[in-house]
């Protein structure tokens, strides 16, 4: 198996170029997907590709080209709309939550919406408060919602290829900081990544680090400073929120006694939250500390880049609150 | 690591515990579950057990102390573990006053403390049967992780395959026998650490010498919750309300012969022995609902009036002086009078009275005239305005008609809180009572 490096942008790009090119019922739409190729590079060269068609630029106007989407979605196409800030996809809640989300429901199984809706996360970029937040949450809260979180190209591109042939609505989070700055191993043939299947990032015995999206960056490097001191964390991955892999966590945990949750997302009432949740209940009799939630801190996400840092979940907290887990069950 | 042993508490209205004895001495080792001290509450005796096994390090609540719920009263040692600095004992702030009643001894399980462990520790300690309560914890806030369960696993595995105990010489042991000296704590000079005859003879000289300095400062005996109450409520009642005292002697002939009279045939009809007393609570009886003011109690907030009329009588009990109540005398017979006395007085020697029984009096007698006390002052049983001092029958010189006759008299004195009563409006109940018992007959008006 031959593979190359590609950046997290470029994984998604040949993702859809796969899809597009396998099935004629995917098509593309977005502000500047097209002509431009994406804000963010995740469309180059689609346009001119696959033409006009399967690949449409739209103005600004998320209620109607997601509503258009589902539409299309109930008619047997499989749309791709793209929210370019995912802070943005507040416009479209009705048409995700109320319709995508419920018909399949409503209509006894007769209906199927298969929409794949891609959306940005992350903060890091000094966007200010509405172009950085990450509310994966929120959609891991509705049933009827499949939510994707990758963290490395491999995991993108496999991911992206099963949303896309995923009978139901998927929303399918990528953290724009990484499109360009992460690069990994991509084998050239052709693989799928199922739904509901965590990736142990890292192994280990002392502790568990579970992060998701781009945290998963930070908690490997804390990881491998944790190595350092004789810590030997797990690092723990779990790629889609719905379905949620609970075994591996649960497993893990059992065998670490402790675990630390990282997410980008708001820690009040979040994906953290509900993680520690599975793992108190899972792993009760093995926990050997209270789990450690590393979120968003609950507020506005600053422009100021040195407020802004001081929100976000890094390596540093990472391994202080492995340390506050750790507190008293090492030998000194 | 060392932890504190604190007053447990053994019921709702607990606030406060004495500490009656500990079972254990300081440096003696205990094992969970085992009894370690007793302590009294107001409503009984309790063995309290030990929670975690070690050495009871320090002793800080001596016995007689009394020490509010929560209040640190000695410290245990973990085995293996060096004490700790103790913290002192938070004292109690203010003495529960609370009525002298000794309900039936009734043991209560000793209050289970909470075991900081994680779960998994739990887990663990439960799959290695290592004591939880016994394993000391390096987490944060001193709460037992995992690790510290499997350490403790493995030094109990340890010690089990320890070596043998010390060596002793068979001279050593027969005279450490014949001294009843417990060589655990000797230590052997003899080869490779044999305990020898020497090392037991030091050591009980030494142990000798311990005693002996001991007998030098005498003991405080602590003292039952029934005695602590009875000397609070006492102090509180001569410090707080004004007594004054009005003496008077009465002639007590018609009252001997009244009894004489009535006593066989109480003994032979009823079953019960008629005594002075009895007469006394009878009178007091008849004569109390016309003074209405000696069965009114002072309160910050102005007199209390009291209508039953509920007389005390001060018995001696084993530990101590009890005072329980005959409710609305007014509406009973003699016969009736000397046959509640009868069962109260005796429930109170034997410590069964209910806690009830001791409540609502609203005046009191105590009558010392069965021993060689021609009269004496009372202190008033809070929050009563007035009780009784009874003296002897005594036969006396009394001047009746210009004459010198024999006379068998009674000295009574009555004790009253100022507050409530001025001297005038005492002088007339105690003359009441005092015209009663020389003529008894108005007792039937």
């Amino acid at each position: 198996m031959s593979t190359r490096e590609l950046t997290f942008a470029q994984a998604i790009r040949e993702a859809l170029d796969e899809e597009l090119a396998r099935d004629e019922r995917i098509f593309v739409l977005g502000e500047d997907v097209a002509a431009w190729g994406g804000v963010f590079r995740t469309t180059e060269h689609l346009y001119e590709k696959y033409g006009g068609e399967r690949v449409i630029d739209t103005p600004l106007s998320e209620e109607g080209f997601v509503g258009l989407s589902v539409g299309a979605a109930l008619t047997g196409m499989h749309p791709v709309p793209e929210i370019m800030f995912g802070d943005f996809i507040t416009l479209v809640m009705d048409q995700i939550v109320n319709q995508a989300a419920k018909m399949r429901y409503m209509t006894g199984g007769q209906i199927q919406v298969p929409i794949t809706i891609r959306a940005t996360m992350g903060g890091g970029r000094s966007s200010g408060a509405q172009h950085s937040q990450s509310w994966h949450a929120w959609f891991a809260h509705v049933p009827g919602l499949k939510v994707v979180v990758p963290s490395t190209p491999y995991d993108a591109k496999g991911l992206l290829k099963t949303a896309l042939r995923e009978p139901n609505p998927v929303i399918f989070f990528e953290d724009k900081v990484m499109y360009q700055k992460v690069k990994g191993p991509v084998p050239e043939e052709e693989y799928l990544i199922p739904f509901g299947k965590a990736d142990i990032k890292r192994e280990g015995t002392d502790i568990t680090l579970v992060a998701l999206s781009r945290m998963i960056h930070p908690t490997l490097a804390a990881a491998e400073k944790l190595a350092a001191e004789g810590i030997s964390a797990e690092v723990i991955d779990p790629r889609t929120l719905t379905p949620l892999d609970e075994e591996t966590l649960i497993q893990s945990v059992c065998k670490t006694g402790g675990a630390v949750i990282v997410d980008e997302g708001y820690n009040r009432f979040g994906v953290t939250a509900e993680l520690a949740a599975v793992i108190a209940r899972g792993a009760f009799d093995y926990l050997d500390a209270p789990v450690e939630r590393l979120g968003a801190l609950d507020v506005p996400i600053p422009f100021s880049p040195v407020l802004e840092f001081a929100t976000i979940p890094d390596e540093e907290k990472i391994i202080a609150a492995a340390h506050r887990v750790l507190e008293g069950r090492r030998r000194a | 690591m060392t932890s504190e042993i604190v007053m447990p508490r053994m019921g709702l209205t607990m606030e406060t515990g004495i500490i009656v004895s500990w079972l254990k001495s300081e440096g003696e080792s205990v094992r969970a579950g085992e009894p370690l001290l007793e302590i009294e509450t107001d409503k009984a005796s309790v063995e309290i057990e030990a929670l975690e096994g070690g050495t009871l390090q320090r002793i800080v609540a001596k016995a007689g102390d009394e020490v509010p719920v929560g209040g640190v009263i000695g410290y245990l040692t973990k085995p293996g573990e060096e004490a700790e600095p103790e913290a002192p004992v938070v004292a109690a702030q203010n003495p529960v006053p609370l009525p002298a009643q000794l309900s039936p001894h009734m043991i209560i399980p000793a209050v289970e403390h909470k075991v900081r462990a994680s779960p998994a520790a739990r887990r663990l300690a439960k799959n290695l049967g290592v004591e939880i309560g016994e394993v000391n914890g390096s987490g944060p806030g001193g709460r037992i992780v995992a690790w510290n369960v499997s350490e403790a696993a493995e030094k109990e595995t340890k010690a089990a395959a320890a070596p043998p105990a010390a060596r002793i010489s068979p001279v050593a042991q027969r005279v450490a026998a014949e001294k009843g000296l417990d060589l655990a704590g000797v230590q052997g000079s003899g080869p490779g650490g044999t305990i020898t005859r020497r090392d037991v003879e030091l050591a009980a000289a030494a142990g000798n010498e311990a005693v002996g300095a001991e007998t030098d400062s005498p003991a405080v005996q602590p003292v039952s919750r029934m005695q602590r109450v009875m000397a609070e409520r006492m102090a509180h009642s001569f410090g707080t309300a004004p007594h004054f005292y009005l003496h008077t002697d009465a002639d007590a002939r018609q009252l001997t012969a009244l009894r004489e009279q009535l006593m066989p045939r109480f003994e032979i009809s009823d079953q019960v022995r008629l005594t002075f007393t009895d007469l006394l609570v009878y009178f007091c009886s008849r004569i109390l609902p016309r003074h209405p003011l000696i069965m009114a109690q002072w309160t910050e907030q102005g007199l209390r009036q009291l209508t039953h009329v509920n007389i005390g009588l001060a018995v001696e009990a084993e530990n101590g002086l009890l005072v329980p109540v005959i409710r609305d005398v007014d509406r009973l017979g003699l016969v009736e009078v000397a046959r509640r006395r009868t069962d109260l007085a005796d429930r109170a020697r034997r410590g069964k009275l209910l806690p009830d029984e001791f409540e609502q009096g609203v005046f009191t007698i105590s009558n010392l005239g069965m021993y060689h006390v021609d009269s004496f002052d009372a202190i008033l049983n809070p929050p009563q305005s007035a009780i009784l001092a009874v003296g002897r029958i005594k036969e006396r010189a009394l001047v009746e008609g210009g004459q010198v006759v024999a006379a068998a008299m009674m000295n009574l004195s009555l004790s009253v809180d100022h507050r409530v009563l001025d001297g005038a409006r005492a002088a007339r109940f105690l003359g009441e009572l005092a015209e009663m018992i020389e003529t008894p007959s108005l007792s039937m008006r």
